[in-house]
């Protein structure tokens, strides 16, 4: 515990990080010098509620939350789109999918169609493995980039190849 | 760059009657290696394009076509190919490398990272949908050879949305049908059409409005018959919707000829005289209009005059023709100059 840095006596209480000029230098001052100096400490719930935490944050504490036992949520395990992602928008995310979420799609074809059977143009070519050359020359780009986020997607993608090279 | 004063292929129809103003034919294709555009990061979406690109340029099917990455057009230019039909509505507002490779009358297209990697869509005036398919299906079957598309024996080709899967065909039809709504018949015909699985949508398709009396109808199935099947059932749809809105013509020019003249006589003099139009305004009017070109009311108006007035009155075509950005209010007031000048040199 320290004592304020502004009159000296209060035990601080606010804690804040300056950066200027790549030089970092740490104020502490007592709540009242704080409000003196125009700095706000009241806690705002929407600034500083769940809402406002990042996203790993979020799912950190409501992993902690008791939950109600649910079916298994089903990913594809090429592309990461999920049970949830897929019940939003409508939308597949690769043709991985069509084995993923198989009974679900089948439901939806049938809504509109009486057969699922494909009575269409034939097709030859067939499917083809992603291809993870490319996924590793993006990687290098985002990393280098400090794109990290998206680096830490790509990475994702690899991983998914390397654990099941028969779903691409 | 697509020129602006070339007719789209849709509306270069002739035909003083055009119920069926035109149809259009649409195959949806992903390529096998790459995740969907919606779940593609911006380098995969680039990459694809540009394999789509270079495929499609070495393919006679493609020759003399012009390719336009949405990335690179204003959004005047965008918008211009939203009118022309050439783009769809969610490729103009999407981001990254998206685009068009498309002939100048938009006759045929691609669509590349729109929902799916590929949108191969053929579009021509009046009822002629079998023709269509087979200028798209030499097209797909010739990009198909290029490309590595995902397709299942079992399920077809594979797309965005589960419902687009198996042949990823959509065959529809913009429809023309103001006596329908004269004789009050229309919401039926449209709720018929609906409950025998058809889709039914506004003038510039997925999420547009109903303006002007114009209605696109299309399958929504993509699985459980052939492509010739599908169109099949469409078109005898459009031609059934044909025959009613036929009838429902007949009817009221035998019936209620005095009315109708006096209706499309104020049309025109609104037209003439108006000082400012919205578009919504002038494809209500231009659609009593076109009622009278068929009933003979008007005989120094033609469909083709119509149809080019249509697509003038577009805001990004009339930007381009005047060579300035106009706020909505001044559009109106130069959509409602142009009109009036084009009407008053034939009436």
């Amino acid at each position: 515990m320290v004592n304020c840095e502004e009159c000296g006596h209060n035990m601080a209480s606010v804690h804040l990080t300056k950066i200027e000029n790549n030089e970092v230098t740490a104020v502490h001052l007592c709540e009242e010098c704080a409000k003196g100096k125009g700095i706000s400490i009241a806690i705002d719930p929407e600034k500083f509620g769940l809402a406002s935490m990042p996203i790993p944050m979020q799912q950190a504490i409501a992993a902690m939350q008791p939950q109600a036992p649910s079916k298994p949520v089903l990913v594809c395990q090429s592309c990461g789109t999920n049970q949830d992602e897929f019940d939003k928008t409508g939308r597949l995310g690769c043709a991985s999918c069509y084995g993923a979420f198989r009974e679900q799609i089948d439901k939806i074809q049938l809504r509109f169609s009486d057969t699922l059977a494909y009575k269409g143009k034939m097709y030859s070519r067939g499917t083809c493995s992603e291809d993870e050359t490319f996924l590793r020359e993006e990687l290098c780009r985002a990393v280098k980039g400090e794109n990290f986020e998206l680096a830490a997607s790509i990475r994702d993608r690899i991983k998914r190849i390397a654990r099941n090279p028969e779903a691409n | 760059m697509i020129p602006a004063s070339v007719l789209p292929a849709w509306l270069s129809g002739t035909d003083p009657e055009q119920i069926v103003v035109s149809s259009r034919i649409r195959l949806a294709r992903n390529l096998a290696s790459h995740f969907f555009p919606d779940r593609s990061i911006p380098a995969e979406r680039m990459r694809v394009f540009s394999e789509i690109s270079s495929a499609a340029a070495s393919l006679p099917a493609f020759a003399e076509m012009t390719c336009c990455n949405m990335v690179d057009l204003s959004a005047q230019r965008r918008q211009l190919l939203l009118e022309r039909r050439a783009a769809s509505r969610k490729l103009v507002e999407g981001s990254g490398d998206r685009g068009t490779i498309s002939t100048d009358n938009a006759a045929l297209s691609l669509l590349v990272n729109e929902e799916d990697h590929i949108r191969i869509q053929a579009i021509g005036p009046g009822l002629c949908a079998l023709d269509l398919w087979e200028h798209a299906d030499n097209a797909d079957t010739e990009l198909g050879d290029k490309l590595e598309y995902a397709f299942e024996p079992s399920r077809g080709f594979l797309t965005s949305c589960p419902t687009n899967a198996g042949t990823g065909l959509r065959a529809s039809f913009l429809m023309h049908l103001p006596a329908l709504a004269l004789t009050g018949a229309l919401d039926q015909v449209l709720a018929g059409a609906g409950q025998l699985g058809f889709a039914v949508r506004g003038f510039f398709g997925e999420g547009s409005d109903a303006v002007g009396h114009y209605f696109q109808i299309s399958n929504r199935a993509g699985c459980g018959m052939s492509e010739d099947d599908f169109i099949h059932e469409t078109a005898l749809l459009a031609s059934r919707m044909t025959d009613y809105e036929r009838s429902a013509r007949t009817k009221l020019f035998n019936d209620a000829g005095e009315e109708l003249a006096e209706k499309v006589w104020r049309s025109i003099g609104i037209l003439l005289y108006a000082r400012s139009l919205t578009l919504r305004e002038f494809l209500s009017l231009s659609s009593c209009l076109r009622l009278g070109v068929a009933a003979g009311i008007v005989p120094d108006l033609t469909v083709e005059f119509l149809n080019r007035l249509m697509l003038s009155s577009f805001p990004a075509h009339l930007e381009l023709a005047a060579g300035e950005s106009f706020s909505s209010e001044n559009a109106d007031r130069v959509r409602a100059a142009m009109i009036s000048k084009a009407l008053s040199e034939i009436i």
